[in-house]
């Protein structure tokens, strides 16, 4: 990957992380509370808000990042799956702050099994047209990573968007693509280091409290 | 009191966790190491058996893992399953739904549960796993390589034996057994054993000497070790010093205080006790008046010990610095470094197999994709006419291989047989 390219991701990962400043001009602010199943929907968002998650889905890891060299490498491991518990608290109208913590796993050639456990502290600005929810954000924090008896903490970065229904005025159901980059470095074996990156998708379901 | 703003609260948590996180760093990347893995190699010797035993016999390499597996040491020929019909000419191989195993005429099914080589003949030890247990398909054989039967080794008396255990101690870094010795069990009237007593086989003749015969061992043999002069003997709970079989009676002092002894190893002049109360016991001869524990080996970086099985010493991988190699009952083994002297380990820790430091391997993830996925019982040597490879015979458990895994001392990697 040359360093436009993570350059460009960089770039996309700013521009999310600035991305809350505006939420006061494009959030959704119904005049008239809609309605789903014949009942007011009363979380919309609003600072005070809150919402919990969970997510069950899959990851594809898609290539590694050789910082030495700027290669990118076959992962060589399968699709995995995952799972995720998120909490987030809106603190302005539309944006929240929250964390994530997740696990996934994938298998390897040699049949051995890849666990990842993400913790991240979370940025989320949800678009609106209700019954229709669009979040998109952004995860930044650490990733415990361990195959056999190796454990590494890497740094983790993970944007994110979103689809959803507002299903009951509690619940929304849709689904998550993000894309997961963790650069795990080595200070004493530098040719080790790598970037992995990897695509999620998950099936989520929002409980709005 | 102010409540605490969460988003301060994450950030402190964040933090911490990165403070508090500990790397375990081998020298392989995690990401990095999985891009060299290639995909285990098939295994010949059935993942589900336990080894007991690997020699070198004429031209040949013998493994006894409930069936008996052949194969020329040179060359890239498979593992075969030897005819026991070449033994004993009742016995047959059964197949069925491609697994096979050893039958006798009557449908008993026979183990070799014990196989060791004095050069010149091949020992080996069966035992009924399945049938009539005090049946002709059991004791000691003996066989020569192309002949067409074996010759049962009996007592002096002419009885058949109830062979438990086939011991052929090698002095550490040496190639042959100076000895070769089988224990008998005394059958009690519940399908167990009363006691046990110690043979030396005879290298020539098929009759045990009877006076070579213990005195009964209430406890049976779990392995035997030399220096080349005294034999040393491990019961779970004692050690018996003697130059022959013959005189085993005098017991080793001061005891061990392990009553879970599970292997013994005599190597520069120190004996090393493993036992399943997570520890290694260590006697140097001539010096010493106690047994030395309490965490002196322990591994390094850990409190605790992965309770352990058999122990070897070999040369570590590209250099020659001698290496105690431990079985572990979690994953693969342990390496120590001996020092010339025999003289207390100065890197006295029990190590996992380390491709950047003096180690019996060259490559991590080969290592963590191979015999780290197996719980290791017994090492065996193999000196191939340049270099000595070490043969790992593993035990199954449910997330763990059993089998037989081999170290390529020229490559220092280890590979499936």
């Amino acid at each position: 990957m040359s360093k436009k390219t993570i350059l460009g991701i960089l770039s996309l990962m700013g521009f999310l992380a600035i991305l809350p400043a505006a939420a006061d001009e494009t959030a959704a602010k119904p005049t008239a509370l809609p309605t789903v199943e014949n009942r007011m929907i009363t979380k919309l968002f609003n600072p005070g808000d809150k919402i919990f998650s969970i997510s069950l889905g899959v990851e594809d890891p898609l290539f590694n990042i050789n910082p030495n060299n700027e290669k990118m490498i076959k992962p060589k491991l399968s699709l995995g799956g995952s799972a995720e518990l998120e909490w987030d608290f809106f603190v302005l109208p539309g944006f929240a702050l929250g964390g994530q913590l997740g696990g996934a796993f994938n298998s390897t050639p040699a049949s051995r099994t890849l666990f990842m456990v993400p913790i991240t502290f979370k940025t989320t600005y949800f678009f609106a047209s209700l019954p229709w929810e669009f979040p998109v954000g952004l995860g930044v924090g650490t990733c415990i990573d361990t195959v056999s008896d190796s454990t590494h903490v890497d740094l983790f970065f993970k944007p994110q968007a979103g689809v959803f229904y507002r299903a009951t005025p509690d619940w929304s159901f849709g689904m998550n693509l993000s894309y997961w980059i963790i650069p795990q470095f080595y200070s004493a074996h530098p040719q080790q280091s790598r970037i992995a990156n990897i695509l999620g998708v998950t099936l989520s379901g929002l409980y709005h409290f | 009191m102010k409540k605490p703003n969460p988003v301060f609260a994450c950030l402190v948590g964040l933090s911490a966790l990165f403070l508090l996180a500990a790397c375990t760093d081998n020298g392989t990347g995690i990401f990095a190491g999985i891009e060299t893995e290639t995909a285990l190699s098939e295994s010949y010797i059935p993942d589900a058996s336990s080894p007991t035993g690997v020699v070198l016999f004429g031209s040949n390499l013998y493994v006894a893992a409930g069936n008996i597996y052949t194969k020329p040491l040179e060359g890239s020929s498979n593992w075969t399953v030897f005819s026991p019909s070449q033994i004993y000419s009742g016995w047959h191989i059964k197949k069925q739904n491609g697994v096979k195993w050893y039958e006798d005429k009557s449908g008993n099914v026979i183990n070799c549960s014990g196989i060791a080589t004095d050069g010149t003949r091949l020992y080996l030890e069966f035992t009924v796993v399945e049938g009539n247990h005090d049946g002709d398909s059991r004791g000691l054989w003996t066989w020569t390589e192309g002949a067409t039967a074996g010759t049962e080794i009996l007592d002096a008396s002419g009885t058949r034996i109830n062979a438990q255990g086939l011991f052929a101690p090698i002095k550490a870094f040496a190639t042959d057994p100076s000895a070769i010795f089988v224990q008998a069990g005394v059958p009690n009237s519940s399908g167990g054993f009363t006691s046990y007593s110690l043979y030396q086989v005879p290298s020539s003749g098929y009759a045990l000497d009877s006076t070579a015969t213990t005195p009964a061992l209430a406890q049976s043999i779990v392995d035997v070790t030399t220096d080349g002069t005294t034999y040393w003997f491990a019961t779970s709970s004692a050690v018996y010093e003697s130059a022959s079989a013959g005189s085993l009676a005098a017991t080793f002092s001061p005891a061990p205080s392990s009553s879970t002894i599970e292997g013994i190893y005599a190597v520069r002049g120190t004996i090393y006790l493993s036992s399943r109360d997570d520890e290694i016991y260590r006697f140097t001869i001539g010096t010493s008046t106690a047994w030395a524990n309490h965490g002196s080996y322990r591994q390094s970086g850990s409190n605790t010990l992965p309770n352990i099985h058999g122990m070897i010493a070999a040369n570590s991988y590209s250099t020659a610095v001698p290496m105690l190699l431990v079985g572990s009952t979690t994953h693969g083994y342990f390496e120590m470094i001996l020092p010339d002297d025999g003289a207390e380990p100065t890197l006295g820790y029990l190590k996992q197999p380390n491709a950047s430091s003096p180690s019996t391997i060259s490559d991590v993830t080969n290592y963590d994709t191979n015999v780290y996925n197996s719980v290791v019982r017994r090492f065996y040597c193999i000196n191939n006419g340049t270099t000595t490879d070490v043969y790992a015979a593993g035990i199954p458990y449910s997330s763990t291989y059993g089998g037989l895994w081999k170290l390529t001392a020229a490559t220092g990697k280890w590979d499936r047989e």
